[in-house]
Order: C-alpha cells, then sequence, then structure tokens
C-alpha cells in the first residue's frame, strides 16, 4: 500500500494559507539549507530525537542500544550519535525509543497511508470552511514523496477541501507537474539569486528551481492555482539589495505576480540539539521589519504584489 | 510560523478605561476598604427571633429581616448615584448565624485553621476586636446546637457523612452552612409593578382567605410574611431617601446637592411604586438585589436579562431626552459599583471550593427575542459590555448569550472585552442552552428568555426556583474507591463494596472494572439525594424565606400562597455539580490500554504504583517508570474518539441517574423538580483533589483533579481545535444545568483584528458542534508569574478561576499555580 514518511500533522495552522489550517509535514529534503527551522525534516527516515528534560533517568535506553552508543558520564547521559544513520537504515531500527517510557527518546518521523492521513485532517474539515481554510502540505519537501503527495491530494479535493503546498521547488517538472491539478494555493521558495551562494547556504545549486520557476510562470494560466512566491529575509546571507532585486526582476520576468518576504525567526534553534544536529546561525538577529517593508518597496518596483499571512 | 515571540503582557495594562471620573473614584473607593465582618445582622436577628418566639417560621423569618432594615447601619457612597448597602461598610459580610456558627466561632476562637484576617485568601477583618468579640461569643452561645447546619447534620445518615467529610466524594457544604440564593428576581415584573401592588395583592387574598381550609394558616403566614417584608423593603428606602436629604444639607457643592435630593426623590417612589425613568429601574433593582442578599446569604442571585427588561425604560428617556447614552452608561457602572459591595464570608472549608469571593451576581445580555426567536441585542448590551470594560470588578459576573444569527458587531465586541482579560462575559450558545432546557420540560417561550443564574446555570428569571446548586460530585474519588473495592486507602474507611469484591489487582477484565465504577457512582449519587432531601426539607421548615417569594417567582408564589421552597415556582430542579470528567476517561482509558489491552502492566502492579504514588523505586518497572506509561497513554481532549467517548459515557451516565431521583417539590406545583447535572466546578477540582490519591492518568496524590468537562490541565496537546471538538463529543444537551469549558489564552494570541476573527471563529466552531459554554482567561504566563512574585504590583489582574473572576493575588498558592497551569491554548 502506498504510504508517505511524515514528521507531523498539526492542526490549527495560521501562519500557511488562508483561514484555519492543518499542516501535514513531510520527511525528507534536497536541501540542507542553514537556517531551516524544521531540521528534523530534511532525513527521510525515522530518527530519535532526545529531550533531555522528559528523562527520569531509568537508564533502559543503555542496553537497548545495539551499538553500545549511550553510556553514563558525571551522571549525566551522553549519546555518541556517530551510529544513529547505520541504526536508522537497520531492522532493528529506534530500540532505544521503544524502551523509553517518559518519550525522553522519540522516534521522529512515521509512515502513513492516504487514509490515515485523512482521517487525521477530516476532524477539522468544519472549520476550514467555516474560516476558508484548508490542508498545506509542508516539509520537508512534499514533491520528494510525489506520489503519494498526488494521492493525498486528490483526495482532499474529493472532500472539498482546498489545498495548498509549500515547497522548495528542487525536483524534476514532472513531479512539481502532477500536483498542479489538485492545488489551491502553493507557496515557492526562491531563496538565492546566485547559484554558487545557493549551494553554499542549501546544499544544492539552484539553476532546476529557477527552471521549474520559468515552467510555471508558463503554465500557470491552465490552472486555478493562486501562487505566492516566498524569499526567506536571513540577515547576511538573503539580505543582499542585490539578491532581492535579482529576485524580483526574474519573478517579474517570468510574470509571477505575488512573493511574500518572511523574516528570519529562532524559533527552530532547540530542535538542532534534539537530533543532535549543529545550528550554524547562532550570531543571526532577525531583520528589522523595515527592511521588509523596503524589500516589499522592490517588489513593488518591479510590479510584483508583496503579501503577508501575519 | 510566527517569528511573533515578544510578549505583549496582560491587556489589561494597556487598553485605556473611559469610565467617568465619578465611577472611578467610587470604585477606588471600595477597593479602599479591606473586607471585614459586620456584626449587625447577627445582633438583630437574636433580637426579632426572641420577640417572636411563638410565632410561625415564615413570618419569624419575616420580622427579622423587618428588624434588620429598620435598624442597620446605611450609608450613600461618595459620589454614587444609587443606594442600598448589605452591611455597615462595602464589601463587608453580614453574619448569618442562623444559618451555621460553630465553623465560625472555631475559626474566631481557636484559630481553627485560621483567624478570618489571618486566612492564605479571602481574609476577613473583624473590626475592634476587644470590643466586639465578646458580642460574637454571645451571639454564637444563643445559636449553638440549633442552627440549620446543626440540623442537618443530626438528620443525615451515617453513611452520607462519611462520604462528604471522610471521603470526599461528595460535597454540599455551601448549603449545609448557608442559604440558597440562585435564582433571578423577576425585575421585569417587579419594575413596572411595585411593592406597594404585591402587598395589595396579598392583603386582598389573605382577607379572601377560607378560614377553615386545613392550609389557611399556612396560606396566612405566607401572606402575612410578605406583606412585612416588602413593607419593611420599602421603609428601607424611605431611610435612603431621609439619608439623602440629610447629606444634602450637608453638601455645598451644589451638584452633588441636586445629586441627593434627586436620589431622595427617586427613593420615596421605588421600590414602592413602578419605576418611572431607567434611572429609577435601575435603582428599582439596586434594592431589590441588595435586600434579598440580606434576607439570606446564598449566592448567585442574579440579575437577569439586564439589556432586556430595562430597554424600554432606556429608549422612552432616551427618546425624551432624559437620558443620554453616556449617562447610561456611568449608571450602569455604578449599578455595577453596587453589586461589588455585596459580600460573603464561607467557612474557610467551603471558601476552598469557592476561592476568590464570588457571589455570583450574573448579569446576562445579548441572546435572541423569546417570542420572536430573533436577535435581541440593543444599545445596553453594548453598554453592559462597556461597563464590564471599563469597572473590571469581579461583580457582577457577566453572560454574554451567543446564537446562531448574532451581529458580528456584537461578537467582535465581546471577543474584545475576554480579551481584556477579566474572565467576562463567559460566552454561552442559545442554541444548545435552549434545547437542553426544552428537553426538561421548558416552553419553547421560557427557555428562550433564559438568563444565566449563578456560575453557568440557565433558567428565566422568576419563573425558576428550586436549587440551581447543589451537592458536588468528585467523580475522581468514586474511581479511587471502586479500585479499593470500596476502601478508601487515605482514611481506612470503607463503605460500599463492590458486587464482585475485587479490586484493580482481581478484576478480570476491563468490562468488569467498568460495570463496578457505574455501580459506585449510582450509589454516591444516592447519597447526593439523601443530602438533597435533608436540606430541602431543613430549608422549608426552619429557614423559608418571604422576601424571595416575593422578589423571586412573584407571579406564582402569590397565587399558589407558596414559598418557592415548598413549590412557589413555575420550574423547579436541584442542580448537582460534576467534577472531574477528564480524569475518569485517562484513568478508565489508561486502565484499559495498559491493564488489558497492551498488558505492559498488571492491575496489582498498578494498584501498587497508585497506593505508593509512583514513588515505589523497588519494583520493576519502577513506580516513576509507570507514572510515565500512564501519563503517556492518549488523553481526553486531543480529539481522538477511543478516549474521548469514556469521557462522554462518564458525564452521561451522571446526567441519566442523577434525572432520576425528584426533590420535595414535586408533586408540589412546579415543573421538573428532578436533579439534574451541571459541569461548574468553581474552585473545588482543588480540595477535592486532595482527597484523591494517586490516579492511573498519571495524577499524583492530593493534585488538583480536572475541572467540569474541561480536559485535565496540560494534557491538551493538538492544539484549541482538537480540545474544542473532543469537548463537544460530551452529549452537552443533556447538561440542563449548565455546562463549563475553561480555556485560557494569551494576550498576544489575540491581538489584531486577525487574532480577534480567529478567536470568534473559535466560539463559532465549539458552537457550531453543540457546545453550550465557555470562558476563558486571558493573560500570559508570563503575567501570572510576575504576579506571583509581585503581587502588590498585580492587584487589580482578574483571572477567571471558574463560574466567575478573583483578583489573582487574592487567590492561594494552589490555586494561583492551577491557573497558571491550565493548558495554554496557542492561538499562535
Amino acid at each position: 500500500m502506498l504510504k508517505g514518511i511524515l514528521f507531523d500533522i498539526q492542526r490549527y495552522a495560521i501562519h500557511d494559507g488562508s483561514g484555519i489550517r492543518t499542516l501535514v509535514f513531510f520527511k525528507g529534503c534536497p536541501l540542507e539549507c542553514e537556517w531551516c527551522s524544521n531540521p528534523e525534516s530534511q532525513f527521510m527516515l525515522p530518527e530519535m530525537g532526545y529531550f533531555p528534560d522528559n528523562c527520569i533517568r531509568c537508564d533502559k535506553c543503555i542496553p537497548a542500544c545495539p551499538y553500545g552508543s549511550i553510556r553514563e558520564e558525571e551522571n549525566i547521559l551522553i549519546t555518541d550519535r556517530s551510529f544513529c544513520r547505520e541504526c536508522y537504515h537497520s531492522r532493528q531500527a529506534l530500540q532505544c525509543t521503544t524502551v523509553c517510557q517518559s518519550l525522553a527518546r522519540k522516534a521522529i518521523g512515521a509512515y502513513y497511508t492516504v487514509d490515515e492521513v485523512m482521517k487525521e485532517v477530516l476532524k477539522d474539515q468544519l472549520i476550514y470552511r467555516q474560516t476558508g481554510g484548508g490542508v498545506t502540505l509542508s516539509g520537508g519537501e512534499p514533491t520528494q514523496q510525489a506520489e503519494f503527495a498526488e494521492a493525498l491530494l486528490r483526495e482532499l479535493q474529493d472532500n472539498l477541501i482546498d489545498t495548498a503546498i509549500e515547497t522548495c521547488g528542487y525536483c524534476k517538472w514532472e513531479n512539481l507537474q502532477r500536483l498542479l491539478p489538485y492545488l489551491d494555493q502553493m507557496f515557492f521558495d526562491i531563496k538565492l539569486f546566485d547559484s554558487e551562494e545557493h549551494a553554499r547556504y542549501t546544499g544544492v545549486k539552484n539553476e532546476l528551481i529557477l527552471d521549474n520557476i520559468s515552467r510555471l510562470g508558463k503554465e500557470l494560466d491552465n490552472y486555478d492555482i493562486e501562487l505566492y512566491m516566498r524569499t526567506p529575509v536571513i540577515p547576511g546571507i538573503t539580505d543582499s539589495r542585490d539578491n532581492i532585486e535579482n529576485i524580483c526582476r526574474f519573478l517579474s520576468e517570468q510574470g509571477i505576480k505575488n512573493i511574500e518576504f518572511l523574516s528570519y525567526h529562532k524559533l527552530g534553534r532547540g530542535k538542532y540539539l534534539t537530533i543532535g544536529k549543529e545550528y550554524k546561525l547562532y550570531d543571526i538577529e532577525p531583520p528589522a521589519k523595515e527592511f521588509i517593508a523596503e524589500c516589499d518597496g522592490i517588489a513593488e518596483k518591479y510590479g510584483l504584489n508583496p503579501v503577508h499571512f501575519e | 510560523m510566527s517569528n511573533n515571540t515578544e510578549s505583549i503582557g496582560s491587556f489589561q495594562y494597556a487598553t485605556e478605561r473611559s469610565w467617568t471620573e465619578r465611577i472611578e473614584n467610587l470604585i477606588n473607593y471600595i477597593h479602599g476598604i479591606e473586607p471585614g465582618i459586620c456584626i449587625e445582622r447577627g445582633r438583630f436577628v437574636i433580637e426579632a427571633y426572641k420577640e417572636n418566639e411563638a410565632e410561625p417560621t415564615m413570618i419569624k423569618r419575616a420580622r427579622a429581616l423587618e428588624k434588620i432594615l429598620e435598624n442597620m447601619t446605611i450609608y450613600i457612597l461618595p459620589g454614587s448615584l444609587l443606594v442600598g448597602n448589605q452591611a455597615s461598610r462595602p464589601r463587608w459580610a453580614p453574619l448569618f448565624p442562623e444559618f451555621a456558627v460553630s465553623w465560625l466561632e472555631e475559626e474566631i476562637f481557636e484559630k481553627n485553621p485560621y483567624y478570618p484576617a489571618d486566612r492564605p485568601a479571602d481574609p476577613f477583618i473583624i473590626p475592634e476586636p476587644e470590643k466586639t468579640l465578646p458580642e460574637f461569643k454571645e451571639i454564637f452561645d444563643w445559636w449553638r446546637g440549633k442552627t440549620h447546619m446543626d440540623r442537618v447534620y443530626s438528620h443525615l445518615p451515617e453513611e452520607v457523612i462519611t462520604a462528604q467529610d471522610k471521603f470526599g466524594a461528595i460535597n454540599e457544604y455551601n448549603y449545609i452552612q448557608g442559604g440558597d440564593g440562585h435564582f433571578s428576581p423577576d425585575h421585569g415584573y417587579l419594575i413596572r409593578t411595585g411593592l406597594r401592588k404585591i402587598i395589595d395583592d396579598c392583603k386582598e387574598r389573605l382577607a379572601n382567605l377560607d378560614k377553615t381550609a386545613p392550609e389557611y394558616h399556612q396560606k396566612r403566614e405566607f401572606y402575612q410574611s410578605l406583606i412585612i417584608s416588602c413593607e419593611a423593603v420599602i421603609k428601607y428606602a424611605h431611610r435612603y431617601a431621609d439619608l439623602a436629604l440629610e447629606v444634602a444639607k450637608r453638601t455645598e457643592d451644589p451638584v452633588r446637592r441636586q445629586e441627593l435630593e434627586k436620589i431622595a426623590e427617586i427613593c420615596r417612589n421605588v421600590p414602592e411604586y413602578p419605576a418611572r425613568s431607567f434611572y429609577e429601574a435601575i435603582q428599582f433593582v439596586t434594592f431589590t438585589q441588595i435586600v434579598l442578599q440580606i434576607e439570606d446569604n446564598g449566592q448567585g442571585i442574579s440579575v437577569g436579562r439586564f439589556d432586556q427588561f430595562l430597554y424600554d425604560f432606556y429608549k422612552a428617556d432616551i427618546e425624551s431626552g432624559e437620558l443620554t447614552y453616556d449617562k447610561a452608561v456611568e449608571l450602569t457602572e455604578n449599578f455595577y459599583a453596587m453589586l461589588y459591595t455585596v459580600n460573603r464570608i464561607k467557612s474557610w472549608s467551603d471558601t476552598d471550593f469557592f476561592r476568590g469571593s464570588p457571589m455570583f451576581q450574573n448579569l446576562t445580555v445579548g441572546g435572541i427575542d423569546p417570542v420572536t426567536g430573533q436577535d435581541a441585542t440593543n444599545d445596553l448590551t453594548y453598554i453592559a459590555l462597556q461597563a464590564t470594560a471599563d469597572t473590571r470588578l469581579t461583580q457582577p459576573s457577566l453572560t454574554a448569550r451567543m446564537h446562531k444569527n448574532a451581529p458580528e458587531k456584537y461578537k467582535k465586541r465581546v471577543a474584545e472585552v475576554i480579551r481584556l482579560g477579566t474572565g467576562y462575559p463567559a460566552v454561552f450558545n442559545d442554541d444548545a442552552y435552549i434545547a437542553a432546557l426544552i428537553n426538561r420540560g421548558y416552553s419553547v417561550e421560557d427557555a428562550s428568555d433564559y438568563c444565566v443564574i449563578g456560575c453557568a446555570e440557565a433558567g428565566p428569571a422568576g419563573l425558576l426556583g428550586g436549587r440551581t446548586g447543589g451537592a458536588w460530585l468528585n467523580m475522581t474519588k468514586i474511581l479511587e474507591l471502586t479500585l479499593n473495592n470500596g476502601y478508601d486507602p487515605r482514611t481506612g474507611a470503607s463503605l460500599h463494596p463492590n458486587k464482585s469484591n475485587k479490586t484493580l489487582a482481581e478484576f478480570s477484565s476491563y468490562e468488569e472494572l467498568e460495570e463496578e465504577y457505574y455501580r459506585q457512582l449510582r450509589y454516591y449519587i444516592s447519597l447526593e439525594m439523601i443530602m438533597e432531601n435533608t436540606i430541602d426539607l431543613l430549608y422549608e421548615k426552619h429557614m423559608e424565606e418571604p422576601l424571595a417569594a416575593a422578589l423571586g417567582c412573584p407571579r406564582t408564589t402569590i397565587p399558589r400562597g407558596l414559598p418557592m421552597k415548598k413549590g412557589g415556582a413555575k420550574y423547579d430542579f436541584t442542580g448537582q455539580q460534576t467534577i472531574g470528567t477528564a480524569n475518569i476517561a485517562n484513568s478508565l482509558y489508561a486502565i484499559k490500554k495498559l491493564v488489558f489491552e497492551d498488558k505492559k502492566l498488571t492491575g496489582e502492579q498498578l494498584l501498587h504504583a497508585l497506593h505508593t504514588n509512583f514513588e515505589d523505586n523497588t519494583t520493576n518497572p519502577t513506580g516513576e517508570e509507570i507514572r510515565q506509561m500512564c501519563l503517556n497513554v492518549e488523553k481526553y481532549g486531543n480529539d481522538i474518539d477511543e478516549v474521548d467517548t469514556l469521557a462522554r459515557e462518564a458525564l452521561q451516565a451522571v446526567c441519566e441517574e442523577q434525572v432520576k431521583y425528584f426533590n420535595t417539590r414535586k408533586g408540589r406545583g412546579p415543573i421538573g423538580c428532578h436533579l439534574h447535572t451541571s459541569t461548574t466546578t468553581v474552585s473545588s477540582n482543588t480540595p477535592f483533589g486532595r482527597f484523591c490519591g494517586a490516579t492511573p492518568d498519571g495524577r499524583k496524590a492530593g493534585m488538583p483533579v480536572a475541572d467540569g468537562q474541561s480536559p485535565m490541565r496540560g494534557t491538551d496537546v493538538n492544539g484549541p481545535t482538537a480540545a474544542l471538538k473532543s469537548v463537544s463529543k460530551l452529549r452537552q444537551v443533556l447538561l440542563s444545568c449548565g455546562s463549563l469549558y475553561n480555556l485560557k489564552f494569551s494576550p498576544n494570541d489575540l491581538a489584531g483584528k486577525n487574532g480577534l476573527k480567529r478567536f470568534i471563529s473559535l466560539i463559532d466552531y465549539y458552537f457550531s458542534m453543540g457546545g453550550m459554554q465557555m470562558q476563558f482567561n486571558v493573560v500570559s504566563k508570563e503575567t501570572l508569574l510576575e504576579a506571583q512574585k509581585k503581587p502588590e504590583q498585580h492587584k487589580s489582574l482578574l483571572v477567571r478561576v471558574a463560574g466567575y473572576s478573583a483578583y489573582f493575588v487574592t487567590l492561594e498558592k494552589t490555586v494561583q499555580e492551577d491557573i497558571i497551569e491550565r493548558t495554554e491554548e496557542a492561538l499562535a
């Protein structure tokens, strides 16, 4: 049976599309942006999240780990994560989470059928209708699991639920194209215009993304989709005037109208520790409100329509 | 994702008030007075009882009221446009020794558990103790052994006393130690009729009585006592007229002098004759509210549909130019200040259940017109909301009725006032409440005209007698007793063994456990009934209230010649409050999953962990590991059908069992006359929790249980839509006595136009799924924590406790903690 890997289904979301929505978070992303606020979304298998505040020191995880990677040192549990990835790929994955009663070690990511996702998202169908909300596919990167995403979107449309997707646009055009008939709103990231810079901060070059934007610009008229491009404003990385100007000029040339400049925020920082990853942007502060307004001004100069969902 | 992480703090500090200087000064003046005990009433009641020993109860009670109203200290508050006072100073509580003295005697003379002025919450000073204490002693000596409470205890079977005092499985201190209250006077009728007409009517009926009829004496006493009481109220109003003129003479300010002369003129007219203006009507209502609180110390004497019964007066005065919108706001705010002066001292043990000195003088606005079914909001609706926004007092409680076609403007205004963080108004769903009342036999018109009485209990003003409040039912304790075969591990006492004679260690199936739990539940509900019958019997024999009969339900009591407790009202029910739905659902589900389905634990292991408060580390798994297993089983409040179903069944079982029992008015005239259920909790979940050992939901011994029907705090983690949906799965239509659901929001969640819209859409969402009532705490957690640290800077911080709001800093630490913990539903 067709299954997708997700890391969360979050109800009552209000910042990712219109009205009150449910977010379906896909796990796995081809990019690894340094500012990513959902670092647990990047790796495409279930992985272990560690929440030391929940630990009651039953120490059952120590013998449970097949790699012997958990040990006590000066009364503190230390997890050597060098074998974790190997564990995730193995048949006996995540033993440490199955013995943990206090949710200090928790598996992040699980496989769902379309029916299982539908059961969750249908729970709020009344408030979608009352508030003009719906369901947003987010991530991670939904197009990485295009077959599952398509099946889910089709089912949502069959239930008259409005749909939206958040994508980084790094995928084969066919994988994006197959979703278009089932989408009401689309949020498409364009982070850095310079391909080398893009590679430096996200791990991949941006030609594929720009190409997909161009195609989308041409084909958009065939669909009934509200398209919003999104540029995360990361001080010192994406906030150069050049970058903003180039993005706006490019979008304008593709005949694309809406853009939202998203302020960098620090809320994802804690999650890096949870999954044993390093966060590189500790000394960055969110951009000033005035700067976002300036970006909006640049967009308008190029005939774009800057928007903000709160 | 939101990047708005900065805390806006409490809106209470950020919003401008639009009150007049008069109201600001008046309220500051009242706030400056420490609550105290006023001995006067205690003194006069004894005198009256001594002088009227041979008289029947009703006459004796009427004479007592007459004596008090004639002799008590009266005052006019500085700048106030309205008059009337309950005790010798604002916020002082009169003595009601005829109900109970033993607790007060112990508190004052044994300091057990606290001297009233030294209580950790809701303290009362005793003025000039060296002078007054001997008189207190005298009063206590005279009443000892013959109060209402003494009688109740001498009548109650031992098992009921054990269930209440030892187990805390049921509790009715409030009506054992005090009067009933809990009705909404027939204000609309009274202000258009006047007491003189009621007196004349009673006189005529008295003259026409058949003196040979067996019920002659009962009717004679009834009419005579009403005449005495109403005359006493008229004289009391005339005392204010005299006082106003006297003060006017001494007043140099010509404007104030004129105001006082106007007060005198009004008090000569109302309540004796019908009100001639909005101003007179509101003074009439003030007198009615206050004198009823002098006759009886019961809570919940509620104002009713303020914007409906006063609207004709308002409209006429606006049209004639005698009144302006702003003047009506000022009078309404002045009225709120008058209600705020009313107070009651409860025993410390009962205070535990009712933190923050709530009087439950509920004022209702909005809703539909009972005849046309169309929206009935008007200027006065907005004026009442404005008055709450400006005065930010704990009293009156404000109720906003909502319905399918309620105007968006009204919803917005309601949301804005809630956002101020005073806990008011609570919102009520007309569509659900009206259906619930019709299901109990109310006519469509009467049901549609409901107001909120007390906490969340609904009924039409002037038509509902009975008692909207009664015994509390502590379901969590009943489950604990079931798991232990009727034995109480805390006290070692045993009352009612399981039919199977098994404990959790021996149950062979989940079904067996469930069956035993419901059997125990039915047993404890039968004890509640014994309690209610006892209290009702003693109320009607010894405590009957003539003034309540005259002002409460005059359109039925007077024609029938019967006071309310003998069947004088059109409708009559006895409400029962049910606590801890969430604990039952979560505990049953945890046992079902861990013991019977997943078999992670044996019943014996779990029972041992409960007995040792999850602290035995010598077992495998350890106590704490078992607790973690319990905590991490799915919980009610997250829209998970399997556990929500258990919550629905648990509450439904209470509702369906309670309506099988009839109260003492059955067959004596009123419609209804049976028990019915509410989930109003007040602050009882904290003291009830102290009676309960550790529970299978992972709750530790002594910790608060969940309030009425809300999810257990901290366990609803799927956001507000999931929580609302879980709660809406309960068959709320059965909660004809009232539904109570507490939600807490941070003010920054509600910021801006979008915040308001979202907030309103959540209310609409809950109500469209059959939800009945919602009330809100809107303060940031930071604000509350700071208020705990610096109480002196947060004196005016109001929070919603349950059916009412209280000043956060006056609450006891554990209740403060409970409020802080209540899940902060993240709206952003």
